[in-house]
């Protein structure tokens, strides 16, 4: 009995060393500078830079890491002025057999929302994965990259004095695991009746390593395409397309949206046109590895582009 | 039922280690139906039936057990086997199927694979006296 109670106190140890949200009250605020707050936002969920003073987030896969990354999107969200909320869930496995042998998929999605400045019931959603694929991958590409995109393209569009849309901005998780976050997130958009007008996925957006500044976007619908064109040629850069269609299996929270029949857009580094980053879901998806200047120029082609949106 | 409230007060641990493996797949079942998976609700609300009408007789009491220990320890056992073969052969890279098969999903297997063969290993002492709570009541 003493044993199992040493055991026990171990145990119950070990989980008590997770740093509760209160102990990361310290949070700073990142930089002014885009640029610069692109970097430490990045460097902060990849474990490059500490979130507070002796502690650094390592990979986003594990239950203590995921659960430290969700405080600091919360923070960051609220720093924003925006209210963060969880959208806790639970899904049932894929296949009933395994629902009989394992208890269901949990999570939680962070979100917040921006408010449009004239009354409207149409939501525009910007979304990005925070998990990452393996236990030793700090995640810098995939997906602190998209994180940060969105985030600072929300920063903007606090700052305009007119939009028509309201703006969710959503961090989702177990993206790796069969897109389980992104599924559960449309069933509270169900639940919630928000009028979605398109859905904006970022996945894996900082590696150009022949330095042409391309953006891959993948879609099912044209409108939404031409819009990202328009945006890029203002940029001096190409959009590189990528036609889908509904039903296309694939492993990235867009094929949720586009499954279900959402206007949605995936925007990324050039994964199907052969130049994207090589160390994805490895140790080796590290900070040193991302390409800061295209993740800035994606940002503001995602950003005008939006903006056009919110115009219209 | 008056042979059931007789077996219930005489074996207190048994049946309480009974009913809580069936609240356990209870509960399981619940939590699924209420995410439109209904075959573990099913599954478990049939056991409960069959154990209602195994109650008549000794010998069906009896068969049942060992049908549901038998259940419990292919459960267990496969939920072992995953964690060894997650840990030591193919470790899978879902992180939430990591944390079940963890160390404390390991002791939640072990401890059903436990109750298990301290049902089989009961079932006949029941049975005995269920025969003679019958044969007390004729």
């Amino acid at each position: 009995m003493r044993h199992i109670m040493i055991f026990w106190l171990t145990v119950v140890y070990i989980l008590s060393s997770i740093p509760e949200s209160t102990t990361f009250n310290n949070i700073g605020l990142l930089p002014l500078n885009t640029e610069e707050s692109l970097k430490k936002m990045v460097g902060q969920l990849s474990g490059k830079h500490a979130i507070v003073e002796g502690y650094s987030i390592h990979n986003r896969w594990g239950e203590k890491e995921k659960k430290a990354t969700r405080v600091y999107l919360k923070h960051i969200i609220n720093s924003l002025g925006l209210s963060p909320i969880e959208n806790n869930y639970k899904q049932r496995n894929r296949n009933p057999a395994v629902d009989l042998i394992l208890n269901p998929y949990e999570g939680i999605n962070i979100y917040g929302v921006l408010p449009s400045t004239t009354p409207s019931d149409e939501y525009i959603i910007l979304g990005a994965h925070y998990d990452t694929g393996k236990h030793d991958a700090p995640g810098a590409i995939d997906n602190a990259t998209g994180m940060a995109l969105i985030y600072h393209v929300t920063k903007e569009m606090f700052r305009l004095t007119y939009r028509s849309k309201n703006i969710i901005l959503v961090f989702f998780d177990q993206e790796e695991e069969e897109n389980i976050g992104s599924k559960a997130f449309i069933q509270l958009i169900n639940k919630k009746k928000w009028n979605i007008h398109s859905v904006h996925c970022v996945d894996m957006i900082g590696w150009d390593n022949d330095n042409n500044l391309d953006i891959e976007v993948f879609s099912a619908s044209e409108s939404l395409m031409d819009i990202y064109d328009n945006s890029a040629a203002q940029y001096s850069s190409r959009i590189l397309k990528k036609v889908l269609t509904q039903g296309t299996p694939g492993s990235t929270d867009l094929y949720a949206f586009l499954n279900n029949g959402y206007n949605a857009i995936g925007i990324g580094e050039c994964y199907y046109h052969g130049d994207s980053s090589p160390f994805k879901d490895s140790s080796l998806d590290t900070y040193d590895t991302v390409d800061f200047d295209y993740l800035f120029h994606a940002t503001k082609v995602v950003e005008k582009s939006i903006s056009t949106l919110l115009i219209k | 039922m008056n042979v059931l409230t007789t077996l219930l007060k005489e074996n207190k641990s048994y049946f309480f280690y009974l009913f809580l493996t069936f609240g356990f797949f209870l509960k399981k079942g619940i939590e699924y139906a209420a995410l439109n998976s209904y075959i573990p609700f099913i599954i478990i609300a049939c056991i409960c039936i069959l154990f209602y009408f195994c109650l008549q007789s000794a010998a069906t009491f009896n068969r049942f057990i060992l049908f549901w220990s038998i259940l419990l320890i292919l459960w267990a056992s496969t939920r072992i086997l995953l964690s060894l073969m997650h840990h030591f052969i193919n470790p899978l890279s879902e992180s939430h199927v990591h944390y079940q098969l963890g160390i404390d999903g390991i002791l939640l297997s072990i401890t059903v694979w436990v109750v298990a063969a301290y049902l089989w290993s009961g079932r006949k002492h029941i049975s005995r006296q269920h025969k003679n709570s019958v044969a007390i009541k004729k």
